[in-house]
């Protein structure tokens, strides 16, 4: 009996996950296509821009927002945001997966999942500079 | 040359390097770290950063497909992503205090590591030992074999299965890499999970590792979309056809190909840490 109730319980708990990877997947397409307009709309005809990385200096992401924005650098701004659309996609399926062991009462594994959240946004605090 | 030369000569480097990451199972970062540093001088800080950011993005789009094939362990999966995401903000503050010199040489030696790994034989040793933990939180399962019957499998030393994680975790950070290798070896190595399990788990969890030391990276500064739009862009690209064509080649030859391959580069990514 028990076998048979965690055959039924996994089989919800994979229709979920599947609707919730599905989603994920449109959400990578959104990001994807705010990433690749920013980036055409930016391309230098006249540097190679990868001579300005070759040493590494580096300037908090808030900062260069505030600095894109000054200058009204749009496309630059339209690639950041499909960036943080992109990073924030993970995070939200950590987040409907907690949500979903906690609505099949599987407390253990919801706590795992709510550590692994908690764990992802310590560890973007870690990216702030104290 | 042409400035916007290099940024399509890096777009479609990176169509290949997520064409091939698909076809061998591994992810594009072990290719394009070495493109950025030692073809166009792009500090390894910054390649680390965009290829976590397209490892996000291949990952998180492909869940779906993982999931689809019935042989991902939810259960364990985020259960190991414990490991994976804490190992990988400890990775995240290393690097704060490594040398470059460091990483390429750690990069090269792990280079060197993974194509040791292509190479050796890959078979089931499945166990039928459940471990306490793994019973309290039910992670025993089974999956579908050829004929689509089911074949149950226990799972084995949790604990060390976490740490072998954890490990991973910091890799990926202080590399930029998936650590998919290393996750597939935690799990059929100590946890005895059959491969084919652990490869989906392992692929169904690689996102969100990386994502624990993308997001630090983006908010510390180093993610720049020059160099990781057309990363991530042409890697989504390239493994989308990845996919498509691996039914219609042979894995065995291209692995044994890329493993030379492997060497090589990693022999580079050493000497030019060893030369400061």
């Amino acid at each position: 009996m028990d076998e048979l109730n965690k055959a039924q319980e996994d089989a919800r708990l994979f229709n979920l996950e599947l609707f919730i990877s599905k989603f994920l997947r449109y959400g990578v397409l959104f990001a994807g296509l705010l990433i690749f307009i920013g980036w055409m709309s930016q391309i230098d005809f006249h540097h190679n821009i990868f001579e300005s990385f070759s040493h590494y200096e580096t300037v908090p992401l808030f900062q260069t927002l505030s600095a894109l924005i000054a200058q009204h650098a749009w496309g630059l701004l339209t690639a950041y945001s499909g960036l943080i659309v992109l990073i924030a996609l993970p995070l939200t399926r950590v987040a409907l997966t907690a949500f979903v062991f906690l609505a099949e009462r599987d407390y253990v594994l919801a706590f795992c999942a709510l550590l692994v959240l908690f764990g992802l946004g310590l560890s973007f605090a870690l990216g702030f500079e104290i | 040359m042409l400035a916007p030369v290099h940024e399509l000569l890096l777009f479609t480097i990176s169509i290949g390097a997520g064409f091939l990451g698909s076809i061998l199972g591994i992810g594009g970062g072990m290719i394009i770290i070495p493109v950025l540093t030692l073809l166009l001088h792009v500090d390894i800080r910054y390649a680390i950063a965009a290829s976590l950011i397209s490892i996000v993005a291949t990952s998180s789009g492909a869940a779906a497909s993982f999931l689809k094939d019935h042989l991902t362990n939810l259960r364990v999966a985020v259960l190991l992503e414990i490991g994976t995401v804490f190992g990988a903000m400890c990775g995240f503050l290393i690097s704060k205090h490594v040398q470059s010199s460091i990483l390429f040489l750690t990069f090269g030696f792990f280079l060197l590591f993974s194509a040791l790994m292509m190479l050796r034989k890959r078979g089931d040793s499945l166990s039928h030992h459940d471990h306490p933990w793994s019973k309290k939180l039910r992670l025993a399962s089974s999956y579908p074999d050829a004929l689509g019957h089911p074949v149950p499998y226990s799972v084995e030393n949790v604990p060390a299965g976490l740490g072998l994680m954890f490990f991973a975790g910091i890799m990926s950070a202080l590399l930029g890499i998936g650590s998919g290798i290393l996750k597939v070896l935690a799990m059929d190595g100590a946890m005895k999970l059959p491969m084919k399990v652990s490869s989906a788990t392992s692929n169904f969890m690689i996102g969100v590792t990386a994502t624990a030391s993308a997001g630090a990276y983006l908010i510390q500064g180093d993610v720049h979309p020059q160099i990781a739009a057309p990363v991530a862009v042409g890697i989504i690209v390239g493994s989308y056809f990845g996919a498509r064509a691996m039914l219609h080649m042979h894995p065995k030859l291209i692995r044994q190909i890329f493993v030379v391959v492997l060497v090589v580069v990693s022999a580079q990514m050493i000497l030019k840490g060893l030369h400061g």
